[in-house]
């Protein structure tokens, strides 16, 4: 049997009256990348986002099913939400560092867990960095305002301030979307590295990325998983005829 | 008409405006500095205020309207950043708050002479025993009902502009919502807040009718906050109603000069400690 991550059962989720997520069931398997595709609004950042709670903030959202995650239902209200997400850590579609030092981007996290000690928190914001490839870029100037850096340093910052926690998972959503190709491509190598490391979930509208970086991939389709196989096999030879029209670009 | 005769006439409509602007603000402080610097010497600034005129000084009304400033930016400030912190990352959408905005919106266009007279009757009166009535305590109180409003919302919209994204961001690594606030959206927001503080600090200082009712018009030397004392609003207001005193009239002008040059030292002042804080929050 399989390391399993995540395993999902029956979730449904509603905004309001509005069903956007219908009786989900996956198996999300530990080190491996899961990329989740699917055409705009079918529900796939929806279901992203359910993984560490971030829906919470969303006013209106009705959640039932089961997630379970280290043999606990994530989704249950006795779940301590801030250590749930110190464990699964998230990286959104624009990069957002806040607007302060490099240094205090990555050890915002730990600071926020009661670390002070400066060594502690040198030695961490050092091996984050490095894990994330942006060291040598930023080694000379962890002063400087992290505003200041390229878009894809700034997406790159945006990991290693999550790696920084040293969580399990990291959620991404549509890492790429605002970067350049060069960007894109020192992204998706590290992903390739840091999968060693981490479960790595990574919803995408490049049906050329999600072949390349994952393991595994789930097709999203108005709310529903149309298919969830390897790679290799969901694009080679989709069981759904959906799956099929999606990856070869007949819709979407 | 062409399109380049409207834009042309356009234009010109700009520059009049910015110089109609400009000029009547340097038409004003130049029409007082050149009425009030000869008379404004050390002396001036050190000695009290005497009724016959002789080597008369405003110490006094400059300690009392430094008192005001402070002691009114002292309460007014963490109540607003709070206020406006509970409005814009805690408070729904609901009829309570539509009540709450209604009534800062309302508060706002408020004259200040009504604050006043409220802050008569409250602090003066009622509440004399705690207040020492006439006090700077009192006038401070009700200036800092009055400023409260227009704090509270330049620092909502200040917090407004503040991305979500920064919030995700924050709790997705594992913050609560406390540390979100302390530690991302107040010191994102801190030069809107310094702003806020800056323009309340105008209106206190500009202030003379309220303080008129409240905080008195003693021209001693202020004790303490339970003293009553006189402001330069409120001092120049006394010394310009008594126009046909060519002395009165002079040191009318010496004390608005010093009013003004107040003014543009507690602004550079505000923005010389933002940035001091600024540089601290950033590590």
């Amino acid at each position: 049997m399989e390391d399993i991550k995540f395993n999902v059962k029956n979730l449904n989720l509603y905004y309001g009256d509005f069903q956007a997520l219908k009786n989900i069931n996956l198996a999300i398997r530990s080190n491996k990348v899961t990329a989740l595709i699917g055409p705009s609004g079918c529900g796939k950042s929806t279901f992203l986002r359910t993984l560490n709670r971030m829906n919470d903030l969303v006013d209106n959202v009705r959640i039932d099913g089961e997630i379970e995650f280290d043999n606990h239902n994530l989704l249950s209200k006795d779940i301590d939400v801030i250590a749930l997400r110190t464990k699964v850590g998230m990286v959104f579609q624009n990069p957002n560092p806040f607007p302060m030092s490099i240094f205090d981007n990555v050890a915002y996290g730990p600071r926020c867990q009661g670390i002070k000690d400066k060594k502690e928190l040198a030695a961490i914001v050092e091996t984050s960095l490095k894990q994330a490839a942006l060291w040598d870029e930023v080694k000379d100037r962890l002063n400087k305002n992290a505003m200041g850096m390229s878009g894809g340093q700034q997406q790159r910052l945006c990991i290693a301030r999550a790696i920084a926690m040293k969580p399990e998972v990291i959620l991404m959503d549509e890492p790429t979307s605002a970067l350049d190709p060069i960007a894109t491509k020192k992204i998706e190598e590290l992903i390739d590295i840091l999968k060693k490391d981490y479960t790595i979930l990574i919803v995408t509208h490049s049906m050329q990325q999600a072949s390349r970086v994952s393991d595994d991939t789930a097709f999203f389709l108005l709310g529903e998983v149309i298919e969830f196989d390897s790679t290799l096999k969901l694009f080679s030879n989709p069981k759904h005829k959906k799956t099929e029209e999606y990856i070869t670009g007949r819709f979407g | 008409m062409s399109r380049k005769v409207k834009d042309s006439i356009q234009l010109g409509f700009i520059y009049i405006a910015s110089a109609i602007s400009i000029l009547s603000l340097l038409l004003i402080v130049g029409f007082v500095l050149k009425n009030g610097l000869a008379h404004v010497n050390l002396s001036f600034l050190l000695n009290y205020y005497s009724v016959s005129g002789k080597d008369s000084g405003i110490l006094p009304m400059l300690i009392g309207t430094l008192y005001i400033v402070l002691l009114t930016l002292l309460i007014a400030t963490p109540i607003s950043i709070f206020s406006a912190i509970y409005l814009n990352e805690y408070a729904k959408d609901n009829r309570i708050t539509r009540i709450i905005r209604f009534a800062i919106d309302g508060l706002v266009s408020v004259p200040s002479i009504v604050y006043g007279l409220f802050g008569f009757s409250l602090f003066v009166t009622i509440l004399q025993p705690l207040t020492g009535g006439y006090s700077i305590l009192s006038g401070s109180l009700t200036l800092t009902i009055m400023i409260l409003p227009i704090l509270i919302k330049t620092i909502e919209e200040t917090l407004k502009t503040i991305p979500n994204n920064m919030r995700e961001a924050s709790f997705a690594l594992g913050a609560s919502k406390v540390q979100t606030i302390f530690k991302v959206i107040l010191p994102t927001s801190l030069s809107g807040i310094i702003n806020a503080i800056i323009l309340g600090m105008g209106r206190i200082i500009s202030e003379s009718a309220p303080l008129l009712l409240t905080a008195g018009m003693v021209y001693y030397m202020p004790e303490g906050i339970f003293s009553s004392s006189r402001t330069l609003t409120t001092h120049l207001y006394y010394l310009a109603s008594e126009g046909v005193n060519d002395e009165a009239r002079a040191q009318a002008y010496a004390t608005a000069t010093i009013l003004i040059v107040m003014i543009v030292i507690l602004n550079l002042l505000t923005r010389l400690i933002a940035k001091r804080i600024h540089k601290k929050v950033g590590k």
